[in-house]
């Protein structure tokens, strides 16, 4: 047949036709259309009522009919289409678990990787019969999948996946295959789902794109529900820092898999010293938590681990123990808080300074002075005394921070102690004044050893305050420093401060000392020339001074939360002055950080430099040496030169070198002076044990995503003799071509025929 | 209730014990203007609000008077509505009989007002009837969903936050408790239902305007000590539950 329509080049070109038709009628031709099959019937019928003859009646009219039909079939256009169909099998990805978890032995001595390999072994028969219907691919996947030959399955893999990501091995395997050609997936794994932290396809989420486009899932589980023995750390939870001196508290999670209930030795372990031990009994495949509190004694960073110890017929040795890396870091900020009498300036500050987990505050607000009349006993009051000797002679040295909020000295026998203060300050003391009716000169401080660390110099002054509201505003080296940094960007933050509410209120008679950096003034107001001063900060000897000449700060927590904020100006301010003023680490001019505290060997790490000027502006074009060091080794591993880019930072990427235990990474700045900036990170080299943290099989996971995706569930040995797949070979068509027949001679013929035949038989019948 | 107090004590307080804490200098005259004072404005509100009017002045005349407190003799009024109302970190209501719900957007006004560190004393006169009552614990129900005006126990900061009290003192004794709305380490809202302010008040001529019963002018001073102390609590919040002042207050308490 098909060689009626081909010529003798396309032999063999075309293996099936079609009919089919060239003209493509739009709607209002099929109306037309319709309409005469209707009009002229009835129009014939009538016209031959006139013979008598019923039978020559009826051939006419089928005559008639007849020629109406070869008329609608010009219209048309009939054609034949000739294709060439192709056949292709559908595709078939057969994925096999290749993590750590695969490795585990199993009761009759098997690992799982060996009962995978097991199975397609024995059920070889049976996958070269699939291999006739179906292109098989073959994987193996632990984070990723990766190709392999049908045969390489039946081997056991290496097993040495450090994750396992099965919603992003199955999304993988189908990935290279058009929609529709995948007719389904096999899967043989234990369940164990594992994932990197890196951002890949979820379990869930494959699992409803699985069923949405209608791939079945066969889910083999190697491995059994029970019978390993185990006991692991599951989990250890813990502050990633830790006050010294102070107690800390650890929690860690232990699972034992296939003993009855035992009690179990837990331990807390510093450099392989044992810091604390507590027992626990756990239930028969249980868990339970051993919580430790113990007292860091020492600044640093440092590596501690929970441990269980192993039995003999524990199946994994390396699950039995987790590291994790505390910060020790120093003892909370001890501020000392006196102020001079009571009012709202200093209840925000000492809400801000309460509500600070990390301020350990001691506040004495003078509430009566002897000008204020009491005539009540004492035991009617609940005043205490002010115990200056204490403070400000035997327990200075311990506080981290000094404020005198609007506090005079006078009047509590404190002269003798003022020197006190000057020295706590040279010796790296911090010490915060704020203004009011009792600071500065209007308290006295004028020609005391405290004038010496202020920085402002003090001179009476005739009005000694201003009342008058005003915005402050803010110089370009305050706009610059960090304790006015109160929003991200440049930018931000001038807006900021052009736009915050006023202040009332300003200690007069101050002008800046030779080196104080003033950070804010009074937009109008001049003192010997120059604007008078707001805020102002004085490095001095060991020590930092901050002073603020203004005691309305509060009115910046209240506006803001008018307008519906919560007070973030008011708070960010007051946290960076307290920052800045005990050289918070986090100030530092040089900082280095990484993505994580604990790194795998043979990894990569990520480092994030960030290089600050005297004004913690962006150094750009610093040059920088990164030096990576084994803990308590002189010599350095390896060493990078980098480049501060325009924002003062740099990203370096650094290999872990192949081995376990703590790292030091150390940068310095190259050509930076006599006194280069440094800064030191440290971090845990481990190999972890995340795969092997758990024994248990999760065939549930297995089932779950079988029944879901429309696939079945088997375990583990299992003789594949039918597999419910859908048997559907693929047929494209790859070239076609249309051959008319409506213009043959044939064709016109058919329409002509029926009218010479009517002609005829009138004439030859007198049918009139 | 207070002891009288003898020739030998007053000396002792005034010229020895007075060097416990008090300053020996005075403090330099106020320059920094009236915006630092501490003011205690009335909350303005479609009722019977400013029944107890010039309460405030009189007790910011003793408050200037016995502590350090330095603030404003003159007081004004605040609506919810009014921008000056985050100016004021400090709120007194008063009233004596029911009144109208307040708006929505009055309500969040307020309830920011005091989440974020205002304070307000509602000082009820229930001679009248419990109208007030019921309105003001309707209006707490809706600042504070799900919180209610609890009493103040005996060691609440506010009875010790200047002098030492216990909480059932005013014009009236209609209550022996004070209750209030505790919000973590702060309690922002104070209601007591003795008409504090009513015994505060004064004449043009220093006359004392309503009588204080049953107990008559010892229960006056000790209604301008709850005063003085409610002062102190909204300056100082929790200062007096620190560490170092509890082993003299417990001292104190058990003589």
């Amino acid at each position: 047949m098909i060689s009626w329509f081909t010529t003798a080049s396309e032999a063999g070109e075309f293996n099936h036709w079609v009919f089919t038709w060239m003209h493509r009628p739009a709607l209002w031709e099929w109306a037309l259309m319709a309409l005469l099959a209707v009009v002229l019937p009835v129009f014939f019928v009538k016209n031959l009522q006139r013979l008598s003859s019923v039978r020559w009646r009826a051939i006419l009219l089928a005559l008639r009919l007849l020629f109406l039909l070869g008329l609608i079939l010009l219209w048309l256009r009939p054609a034949v289409q000739l294709q060439k169909v192709l056949y292709k099998k559908s595709d078939l990805p057969v994925l096999v678990d290749g993590s750590r978890s695969m490795s585990m032995g199993e009761p009759g001595g098997r690992t799982r990787a060996e009962q995978a390999a097991d199975f397609f072994r024995e059920n070889d028969s049976a996958f070269k019969r699939l291999s006739k219907h179906y292109n098989l691919h073959a994987f193996f996947f632990d984070a990723d999948a990766r190709g392999a030959a049908l045969d390489d399955l039946k081997a056991p893999g290496r097993a040495d996946g450090e994750f396992t990501a099965l919603g992003h091995a199955l999304s993988e395997s189908v990935r290279p295959f058009r929609e529709g050609d995948v007719s389904g997936v096999i899967l043989v794994s234990d369940g164990v789902e594992n994932p990197p932290d890196a951002p890949l396809a979820g379990f869930e989420e494959t699992v409803q794109h699985f069923k949405k486009r209608g791939i079945p899932v066969f889910a083999f589980g190697a491995g059994s529900e029970s019978g390993v023995r185990d006991l692991s750390v599951q989990d250890v939870r813990y502050d990633g820092f830790a006050f010294v001196h102070n107690k800390t508290t650890v929690e860690a999670r232990v699972a034992s898999r296939g003993y009855p209930e035992r009690k179990v030795q837990v331990n807390l372990e510093r450099d392989g010293r044992i810091v604390a031990a507590k027992d626990i009994v756990i239930g028969a495949n249980g868990e339970a938590t051993a919580s430790f509190s113990f007292t860091p004694d020492k600044v640093g960073r440092y590596v501690y681990t929970v441990s269980v110890p192993p039995s003999p017929d524990d199946a994994i040795e390396a699950n039995n123990q987790k590291p994790f890396i505390v910060d020790v870091i120093r003892d909370k900020i001890r501020v000392l808080h006196v102020c001079g009498h009571p009012d709202y300036d200093e209840q925000f500050l000492r809400r801000h300074l309460k509500n600070n987990p990390n301020v350990d505050l001691i506040s004495f607000f003078i509430l009566r002075t002897v000008t204020d009349l009491q005539l009540v006993r004492e035991n009617e009051l609940s005043l205490i005394p002010f115990p200056t000797d204490e403070l400000f002679d035997k327990q200075l040295h311990t506080f981290d921070l000094v404020i005198f909020q609007n506090f005079t000295y006078r009047g509590y026998q404190m002269s003798q102690y003022l020197p006190n203060i000057r020295r706590y300050v040279l010796e790296g003391g911090a010490f915060l004044v704020v203004g009011g009716d009792n600071s500065f000169q209007l308290g006295g401080y004028d020609n005391t050893p405290i004038e010496d660390i202020l920085p402002f110099r003090l001179a009476a002054a005739d009005p000694a305050a201003d009342a008058a509201p005003f915005r402050m505003r803010v110089t370009e080296e305050g706009l610059r420093h960090p304790v006015l940094r109160v929003r991200p960007g440049p930018e931000a933050n001038r807006a900021a401060w052009e736009t915050a509410p006023e202040l009332f209120g300003l200690n007069l008679g101050l002008t800046p000392h030779p080196e104080a950096l003033v950070l804010a003034e009074h937009p109008n107001l001049r003192i010997g020339g120059l604007p008078a001063p707001v805020l102002a900060v004085r490095n001095v000897g060991k020590g930092r001074v901050f002073a603020s000449a203004a005691d309305s700060t509060w009115i910046w927590h209240m506006r803001d939360v008018e307008q519906g904020g919560d007070g973030e100006r008011y708070r960010v301010f007051w946290n960076n002055v307290i920052r800045w003023l005990i050289r918070d680490p986090e100030l530092k001019h040089l900082v280095v950080r990484a993505d994580r505290d604990e790194v795998r060997p043979g990894g990569e790490m990520k480092l994030d430099i960030r290089v600050t000027d005297e004004d913690f502006q962006p150094r750009a074009g610093a040059e920088l040496a990164v030096r990576l060091y084994k803990e308590g080794q002189p010599a350095p591993l390896l060493e990078r030169r980098t480049t501060a880019d325009a924002d003062g930072g740099a990203l370096v990427s650094l290999p872990v070198p192949d081995m376990e235990g703590m790292l030091r990474v150390d940068v310095e700045e190259t050509g930076g002076g006599a006194e280069p900036l440094r800064d030191t990170l440290r971090l845990f080299a481990a190999s972890g044990t995340g795969e092997l943290a758990e024994v248990r099989t999760d065939f549930d996971r297995l089932r779950h995503l079988a029944k879901e995706t429309g696939g079945e569930f088997f375990t583990l040995p299992h003789t594949l003799e039918s597999l419910p797949l859908p048997e559907r070979p693929m047929a494209r068509v790859g070239r076609k071509r249309d051959v008319p027949i409506w213009d043959s001679w044939p064709m016109m013929a058919f329409l002509v025929l029926p009218i010479v035949l009517e002609w005829w038989f009138r004439k030859r019948k007198r049918l009139n | 209730m207070p002891k009288r107090i003898s020739r030998r004590d007053f000396l002792r307080l005034s010229l020895g014990g007075g060097a416990v804490l008090a300053a020996s200098w005075p403090a330099g005259a106020w320059a920094f203007g009236k915006a630092s004072l501490f003011e205690m404005p009335s909350l303005v509100y479609e009722g019977a609000w400013d029944r107890r009017k010039n309460a405030s002045s009189r007790l910011a005349w003793e408050l200037m008077k016995r502590t350090s407190v330095e603030a404003k003799l003159e007081h004004g009024a605040v609506r919810l509505s009014d921008p000056d109302l985050f100016r004021t970190p400090f709120l007194y209501m008063t009233g004596d009989r029911d009144f109208p719900p307040w708006s929505e957007p009055d309500r969040a006004r307020l309830a920011r007002f005091l989440v974020y560190g205002g304070f307000l004393f509602i000082d009820g006169n229930l001679e009248g009837g419990d109208g007030f009552d019921r309105s003001v614990r309707r209006e707490m129900d809706s600042l504070f969903p799900g919180e209610r005006l609890e009493t103040l126990d005996a060691d609440h900061t506010l009875f010790k936050s200047f002098y030492l009290l216990d909480g059932r003192w005013g014009r009236v004794q209609r209550k022996s408790y004070v209750e209030g709305i505790v919000r973590d380490d702060r309690t922002p809202v104070v209601y007591s239902q003795n008409d504090v302010g009513g015994a505060w008040m004064r004449d043009g001529f220093g006359n004392w305007l309503l009588p204080a019963v049953p107990g008559g002018e010892s229960q006056r001073e000790m209604a301008f000590r709850f005063g003085i102390n409610l002062v102190m609590y909204s300056l100082c919040t929790n200062y007096k539950s620190d560490q170092v002042h509890i082993p003299f207050i417990l001292k104190r308490r058990r003589r």
